[in-house]
């Protein structure tokens, strides 16, 4: 079984069984990322808006996008995009579907969108709450700075590492407030949820700003 | 003679067997190809399905599921195979659903402009332009952005994608993980073309060991399982099932037939040396094969092996005609003249055969002449020789004694032979049901349960029909493709009325030079083309020369020579193309796949239509059609032998009683098998016909010798014996046969088995003469 549909079969199965998840050596995470992990465990389903603005090389300026996101369990995640136009993205068995109004819809397997992929398995991990399974695909770093904290995960499956340098979750006392995630080719997305997801952002807003705004949001 | 000398004559007999059997080995081709076993076609249709398109593209057609193992993995598989299968030159491609990107070799990339229909309803102009550009910012900002990215530069309009879409075959399966999978997501599905024809049991099976070789490389980690269906599969299956049964049921034959033997003549080194003449006369013929054609049809071979079948019973009137008073040599210059006669007369009927004009059934006289001459000769001159001085003589025999003389009390009714033929005729006439069989399918029937398979996934794949095809005929490459362009919109109307599900035309993946060349000049000049995407940029964040490649692209694409079949050809999915466009003796076809044909009559009719640039090929109307042609000349070859065996009688027995005494047996036999046959319900195939030869070749034999008795009557006894041995040792070999579960099998056997049954009870009834009846009382 691949690494992408085990962390997203993961929450259920952790739910389920807890002490199956054990660890061992370098692969086990420290002690307050597992703490830091555990206390941003969520109910199912959970929904929140975003904002998301995407780096991408062939673009003289940022996307930015404006749209809600909601996670409805084991493997499945909804994306919907509401600004400046419309998109819905569904994720579901490892299969996404992008629909557009009056388009037919596009299909495709997970594994064809690493970026996406990488985002959706940090968002899940932090949602389930299991450090110990997150740990087994990424080596994890966290650092804790008063009520903010951040976490980074560096993938360990070389697959996925290929496309994905690194995804940074930082939030604030038990909520993840943004997903930053790097891709090797250089091209970055910044995705703000909850209480930052209806921040005021410039026209186009740099990376630096963005990860300050992550880092000390009030 | 000496035992020191007959040894010496086995050694050297046994070493020119050796000797014949290696020159068979290395020089006769044995072909399995059901083409060369036909005749020349005469139809238009006939043409098609023998010299060009074997049996359509529909049948080279494999389906392959991968089941067992999780989706994932299954998945991965698919890929793993299909790229195993298209680096194999046996197959013409393989579709597993994966977009193929590098569907257009590197330097032909600018012919996307030409190949893909977009200009036809669309110019490279600034709104255009606009609104794509728009999509793919939105697409990068997608999640779909990580495979398009790196496309976007050369070709932001996604032509490619327009092209890979174009040319996906019409009705796909849903996909999972990128490629084809069943709905319930349990198999991975893939199509397979071979280049060789489905009904080529031998390159068929030879792909299929291929598949099941690249499959257990990739997958042996794996629980998955292959399971590959479709008429090239059936075909393999159904030659392996067959010659499974028949070689099963040869065994058990053989084993029979020398335990008769054993019995008849109590010597073992007797019934071994009485081998010898079948054996001489089967490699003699496959050496003759092999001297004057090269090379022979499997159906010849094992047609020629029943035929010569008979063969058999020359050893058996030799023994059983031994006795201590005279040498073996006696015995068989004694018998000589009346199995010369029925070899003789067999072999001339035979050469019937020979002036057929059909290559099969002139290998067929070739074989079988050779065969039973050479059988016979060396019944006549060698095996005499390796007989000892002291045999088990049949006239001994109490209980051939006795039955003997209640054989000779039977009456011998006037009557019988016209009241049996008037009422076989009657039986032959009347009685209800098809009298041929035209679908040769039908004798060799695939399982049900694999039939249930493979109509699930060929419904599953959308894989075209195996029986319709359209065909499209033009001096060129481009009028067959400017006539596959003008059948795509009345094609599109069937669809959409629902008669087909779908179609495959060549210009599908090469459009005529026409429309290539009107595309080419809706492209802009470079100027033109760069003012309108700079305009279309305008408010659009895309970095300024984002798109150079693109516009050289275009610019490239003004100036190209047209792409033709051959440039295409050589590409990668050139196979492909060739699989539907072809040259053939100095024009060119193309070939129109169906699939799920719902509506023949509306083809039919479309196909009727003058307007129409092509003619609907019914596959299996034109190869029952085939067979049809096929068996007319079988008969006339058989009426002429009929003549020819009629002809060397007479001359041989002078007499017309005796003439009629001898031919009235296997005549009214034939007749009494067709009449059993009717009667059972059973439509006549090749294979009976082929039968029915047999059993009259070993009706003559019977009726020769009980025809041509000595006054002695321990000769008689000793001729009863022999027909005796001869014809229970027949019944029994074709019995077994007869209960066969395959139909093909059966229908040989359940005729020789009627044959030697009628044809001993008639030759006994009809052909011994009348005088006899006043010594036996």
């Amino acid at each position: 079984m691949s690494l992408l549909s085990s962390i997203l079969l993961l929450p259920t199965a952790s739910h389920a069984a807890p002490e199956a998840s054990a660890c061992s050596g370098k692969d086990c995470p420290t002690a307050d990322v597992v703490q830091l992990v555990e206390k941003l465990k969520r109910p199912l389903p959970a929904t929140t808006e975003y904002t998301e603005v995407r780096y991408v090389q062939m673009l003289g300026e940022p996307l930015k996008l404006r749209g809600d996101l909601e996670y409805k369990g084991a493997s499945e995640l909804g994306k919907r995009v509401v600004w400046p136009y419309e998109e819905t993205t569904t994720i579901a068995n490892g299969q996404v579907q992008i629909q557009r109004p009056g388009k037919p819809a596009k299909k495709f397997s997970l594994k064809r969108a690493p970026a996406l992929a990488g985002f959706l398995e940090s968002f899940t991990a932090t949602l389930s709450g299991d450090a110990q399974r997150l740990a087994k695909s990424y080596t994890l770093h966290s650092e804790t700075s008063g009520r903010h904290w951040q976490l980074q995960l560096v993938p360990r499956d070389p697959a996925l590492a290929r496309h994905i340098a690194r995804v940074l979750i930082s939030g604030r006392d038990t909520t993840p407030l943004c997903f930053e995630v790097e891709e090797t080719g250089g091209d970055a997305s910044v995705l703000l949820v909850a209480d930052l997801a209806g921040a005021p952002l410039g026209g186009a807003p740099q990376r630096e700003e963005l990860q300050q705004l992550c880092a000390h949001a009030p | 003679m000496s035992l020191r000398a007959r040894l010496g004559l086995l050694v050297v007999w046994l070493a020119v067997l050796a000797g014949l059997l290696w020159y068979v080995m290395t020089a006769l081709k044995v072909s399995t190809d059901l083409r060369s076993f036909m005749p020349p076609a005469r139809t238009p249709e006939q043409r098609l399905l023998l010299d060009e398109i074997g049996e359509g593209p529909g049948s080279r057609l494999l389906l392959l599921a991968i089941d067992g193992d999780e989706a994932d993995t299954l998945a991965e598989l698919s890929k793993q195979l299909a790229a195993r299968v298209r680096e194999d030159r046996r197959f013409v491609r393989v579709l597993n659903g994966e977009n193929d990107m590098a569907a257009l070799a590197q330097d032909l990339l600018p012919y996307r402009y030409l190949l893909a229909p977009t200009l036809d309803s669309q110019a490279l102009d600034t709104g255009y332009l606009r609104d794509e550009l728009q999509q793919r910012m939105q697409d990068l900002g997608s999640p779909a952005a990580a495979w398009l990215k790196p496309l976007l530069g050369r070709d932001p309009t996604l032509q490619m994608l327009a092209l890979a879409e174009a040319w996906a075959p019409p009705n796909e399966p849903e996909r999972y993980a990128e490629v084809w999978f069943s709905r319930d997501t349990s198999k991975a599905l893939l199509l397979v073309e071979t280049v060789a024809g489905g009904f080529d049991p031998a390159a068929q099976g030879e792909a299929l060991q291929a598949l099941d070789t690249y499959f257990h490389d990739v997958a042996k980690d794996t629980k998955a399982q292959l399971t590959v269906s479709g008429p090239g599969a059936f075909t393999v299956r159904i030659n392996a099932t067959t010659s499974a049964e028949a070689n099963r049921i040869g065994l058990v034959d053989s084993i029979g037939f020398v335990t008769l033997l054993l019995i008849a003549y109590r010597r073992f080194g007797t019934v071994l040396a009485g081998a010898l003449p079948l054996l001489s006369g089967g490699l003699a013929g496959m050496a003759a094969l092999a001297v004057v054609f090269g090379g022979a049809h499997g159906i010849t071979l094992a047609f020629g092996f029943t035929l010569i079948g008979v063969a058999q019973d020359y050893p058996i009137h030799l023994f059983s005609h031994l006795s201590r008073q005279r040498t073996p040599v006696e015995v068989a210059r004694l018998l000589w003249p009346t199995l010369a006669t029925g070899v003789a007369s067999t072999c001339i009927a035979y050469l019937a055969f020979f002036a057929s004009g059909v290559d099969g059934l002139e290998q067929l006289a070739v074989f079988t002449i050779v065969g039973l001459a050479t059988a016979a000769l060396t019944t006549r001159f060698g095996l005499v020789h390796l007989l000892g001085a002291e045999p088990h003589d049949a006239a001994d025999s109490a209980w051939i004694a006795a039955l003997w003389r209640r054989l000779a009390a039977l009456p011998r009714p006037r009557w019988l032979a016209p009241l049996l033929s008037a009422a076989a005729l009657a039986a032959i006439v009347f009685a209800p049901g098809a009298f041929w069989e035209n679908n040769l399918a039908a004798l060799t029937p695939a399982p049900p349960d694999l039939v249930a398979r493979d109509t699930a996934l060929r419904q599953e794949l959308g894989a075209p029909d195996v029986r319709h095809l359209l065909v499209i005929e033009g001096a060129d490459a481009d009028a067959v493709l400017a006539a596959s362009e003008k059948l795509d919109p009345l094609l599109a109307k069937l669809q959409a009325d629902g008669a087909i599900a779908g179609y495959e035309l060549p210009s599908r993946y090469l459009p005529s030079a026409a429309t290539q060349r009107a595309r080419q000049q809706k492209l802009p000049t470079a100027d033109t083309l760069a003012a309108a995407l700079s305009a279309a940029q305008q408010g659009l964040p895309f970095k300024p020369g984002a798109f150079a490649d693109f516009l050289t692209d275009v610019e490239a694409a003004r100036q190209l020579p047209l792409l033709d079949a051959a440039t295409f050809g050589a590409g990668p999915l050139g196979l492909r193309l060739k699989a539907q466009l072809q040259p053939r003796d100095g024009h060119w076809i193309g070939l129109v796949s169906l699939v799920g044909v719902s509506d023949p009559a509306a083809l039919v009719a479309l196909a009727a239509r003058p307007d129409v640039p092509a003619h609907l090929l019914d596959l299996k109307h034109a190869s029952e059609s085939l067979v049809a042609a096929y068996r007319t000349r079988v008969l006339y070859s058989l009426a002429a032998a009929a003549l020819l065996l009629a002809a060397v009688v007479s001359f041989a027995l002078r007499r017309r009683s005796r003439v009629l005494r001898v031919l009235l047996p296997m005549a009214v036999t034939t007749l009494l098998i067709l009449a059993a046959l009717r009667l059972g319900g059973v439509s006549l195939s090749l294979f009976h016909l082929i039968a029915l030869v047999l059993a009259a070749g070993l009706g003559l034999d019977y009726a020769l010798f009980f025809e041509h008795v000595e006054d002695d009557e321990h000769e008689q006894r000793r001729t009863l014996h022999a027909i005796l041995v001869c014809s229970a040792s027949t019944f029994l070999v074709f019995l077994l046969l007869a209960l066969s579960s395959l139909p093909v099998l059966r229908a040989i056997g359940v005729t020789v088995s009627l044959g030697v049954a009628f044809n001993f009870v008639l030759a006994l009834l009809l052909a011994r003469p009348r005088r006899e009846i006043s010594h036996a009382g």
